[in-house]
């Protein structure tokens, strides 16, 4: 084909950018894997929770964090503690039930329906702490109201989830780039070379870049569910068809060649940018590459491009 | 020429994309709720009822079934939602306390949990997003309790059964459509979307033969099975066994209990999207996909 449109240089880009997703993929189910291992999302939480619920004496022997220790005993958050794990804590939780629970707690005079007034009464018999002054300077602010008093603490918990996503976020970005990293690295991911290879191998590129649209396509999806023991039919799993891996390792990988010293400087900059485009993530590689097959198709000869037209409505249906 | 001819291709995909936008709806579910529900049968919920006809449905073919819908809100889902009962004309006490529920009324629901692309709207639905108070009773929506379990505190597993009149789709017309439903599924750390096209074929009449052996939860048998016509039972509908969710206690999971791997019922049904799949694929995410569904066993059929 002539011009920039579906010619060798729109089908390198296109295998580029589906190296970079199926890259990024990995580099997510990893992180994912790590996060779920270190349960990072729930020490989050346990780290939130005790920066609003810390600091608060109650109870007959005054325990310094007692109210912490009432909010993770109280039915509501223990419910949600999985299976055999006593000491396990919650990795989400509503606004709604973290205010109800604090409520609860601020009211044992009142089990029940409680009204304002209960909720005020029972805030100021708690001991001096920073719970109690938190709590009386939300409910103060909601006029007797009690709806907009739970409100104000359901926002007060919002608030600081919003700083623990914040956080969460920073951690999994830093772990990204650091998978990123060893990913390329340990599969020789050199931006530099696969550019060169796919330019160089027309027969690869157009595997690749038939690959990439079946990514984008629905008819011939690239990831399938299987049932690997047919009496368990509570544990699907995912696979990537072996045609991508195929891919993957025909266009990575370190060979026997051994690398002149005048060749590393090229080799680090291909590592960087692979790592660059990896930690950018595969939702953002993934719209590109419609995008790019988009153009791909709309640069085809009308015949070649009506039969293609259906399967591009499916791939950027929204 | 060449320039004319670009334009033209690029008119006829932004044409094709105009046309897919417009019958695709996205559909975001916070990622707890998936983990909680994917391999559960039912929820169980507080309905508040806010609009719902007066009669039933008739009874004949395509959407005319016979339940009965009521729209609603629940503080469980955070989604517009339809609870349905099916072979509602044998449910005279249900119908009795549905009658007289008005915008509001608070109603002890549960049933199965059931998200299929069929109502869609003009907006995405997002789980947590502040719900409209629904007009009329079968608004737009993507998430449906259907069929009902238990109202008001009064189990209708009765209804469950073969719907007297009704002629269901024919499985050779239904599992060709399921099977090819395009969707796109993509996860982030506390969500999962899904983006799918309109869906059809509601109640399908099919044979299934399990494919494995039956496996009990809380409150279903599921089971994977494969599909055929009942017209032509050689050559399977489906590319690989699907599952097969019975409701506990009901007559088809008493049925389908004391089967083994290989043998055959001959079923009417209800398709949704199997969460449980998507779960699976969403490790995989961004992903364009056919969208994984599992089919609800309503009856037994003779």
């Amino acid at each position: 084909m002539n011009g920039i449109l579906g010619s060798t240089t729109l089908d390198v880009v296109v295998g580029l950018v589906f190296v970079y997703l199926l890259l990024a993929i990995i580099c997510t189910s990893v992180n994912e894997w790590i996060a779920g291992v270190m349960k990072v999302r729930s020490n989050n939480m346990a780290s939130a929770i005790e920066q609003l619920l810390d600091a608060q004496p109650g109870g007959k022997d005054g325990a310094a964090n007692w109210f912490l220790q009432q909010f993770y005993s109280h039915p509501l958050i223990a419910g949600m503690r999985r299976q055999n794990a006593k000491q396990a804590r919650p990795s989400y939780l509503s606004a709604r039930t973290f205010a109800t629970a604090v409520m609860d707690i601020a009211t044992p005079q009142k089990p029940g329906v409680i009204t304002f007034t209960d909720l005020e009464v029972g805030i100021r018999a708690l001991p001096d702490g920073d719970v109690r002054k938190t709590l009386l300077a939300l409910i103060l602010n909601s006029q007797n109201d009690l709806a907009k008093a739970q409100k104000n603490i359901e926002d007060w918990f919002d608030d600081t989830m919003a700083r623990v996503s914040g956080w969460y976020k920073r951690t999994t970005q830093i772990w990204t780039v650091a998978i990123a990293l060893l990913l390329t690295v340990a599969s020789n991911a050199d931006t530099m070379r696969i550019t060169s290879t796919l330019w160089k191998n027309p027969t690869l590129r157009a595997q690749v870049v038939e690959s990439a649209k079946n990514r984008t396509e629905a008819p011939e999806s690239s990831v399938s569910v299987e049932y690997k023991d047919k009496n368990n039919p509570l544990k699907p799993t995912a696979k990537v068809t072996k045609e991508e891996l195929g891919i993957l390792s025909q266009l990575l990988g370190w060979t026997n060649a051994p690398l002149k010293p005048g060749d590393w400087p090229q080799r680090i900059l291909g590592w960087f940018l692979t790592i660059v485009a990896v930690s950018l993530g595969a939702p953002f590689w993934f719209d590109v590459l419609n995008k790019v097959m988009n153009i791909r198709s709309a640069g085809r000869p009308p015949d070649e491009a009506a039969k293609a037209a259906p399967a591009t409505t499916t791939a950027t249906a929204k | 020429m060449g320039s004319l001819r670009t334009r033209v291709s690029a008119a006829i995909c932004t044409c094709a994309l105009l046309i897919g936008a417009a019958q695709a709806e996205t559909l975001v579910l916070s990622l707890k709720f998936v983990d909680d529900v994917k391999n559960k049968a039912t929820i169980t919920t507080t309905l508040e009822v806010d609009a719902h006809p007066s009669t039933p449905h008739p009874i004949s073919s395509g959407g005319n079934d016979g339940d009965i819908h009521m729209a609603g809100r629940s503080d469980e889902v955070q989604l517009p939602l339809v609870a349905e009962i099916i072979n509602a004309r044998s449910e005279a006490d249900s119908l009795a306390t549905l009658k007289k529920t008005h915008q509001g009324t608070n109603v002890p629901v549960t049933g199965v949990w059931r998200i299929w692309f069929e109502h869609l709207g003009k907006e995405d639905q997002i789980q947590g997003d502040p719900v409209d108070v629904p007009t009329t009773s079968n608004p737009a929506h993507l998430f449906e309790i259907h069929p009902i379990t238990n109202f008001n505190n009064k189990e209708i597993l009765d209804s469950f059964k073969e719907i007297p009149g009704y002629t269901a789709y024919p499985a050779k017309t239904a599992f060709p459509f399921y099977e090819k439903v395009p969707a796109t599924i993509e996860a982030t750390n506390s969500s999962i979307s899904i983006t799918s096209g309109e869906g059809k074929y509601n109640y399908a009449e099919f044979v299934i033969e399990l494919a494995g052996t039956v496996a009990t939860t809380d409150d279903a048998l599921f089971v994977l099975a494969n599909v055929f016509d009942k017209d032509n039972e050689e050559e399977p509908l489906t590319s690989d066994a699907r599952r097969m969710v019975f409701i506990k206690n009901t007559s088809a999971a008493t049925q389908v209990a004391n089967l083994s791997q290989g043998d055959r019922l001959h079923v009417l049904g209800i398709p949704r999207v199997n969460l449980a799949e998507v779960a699976a694929i969403a490790s995989q995410s961004p992903i364009q996909t056919h969208l994984p569904y599992e089919m609800i066993i309503v009856a037994v059929l003779p």
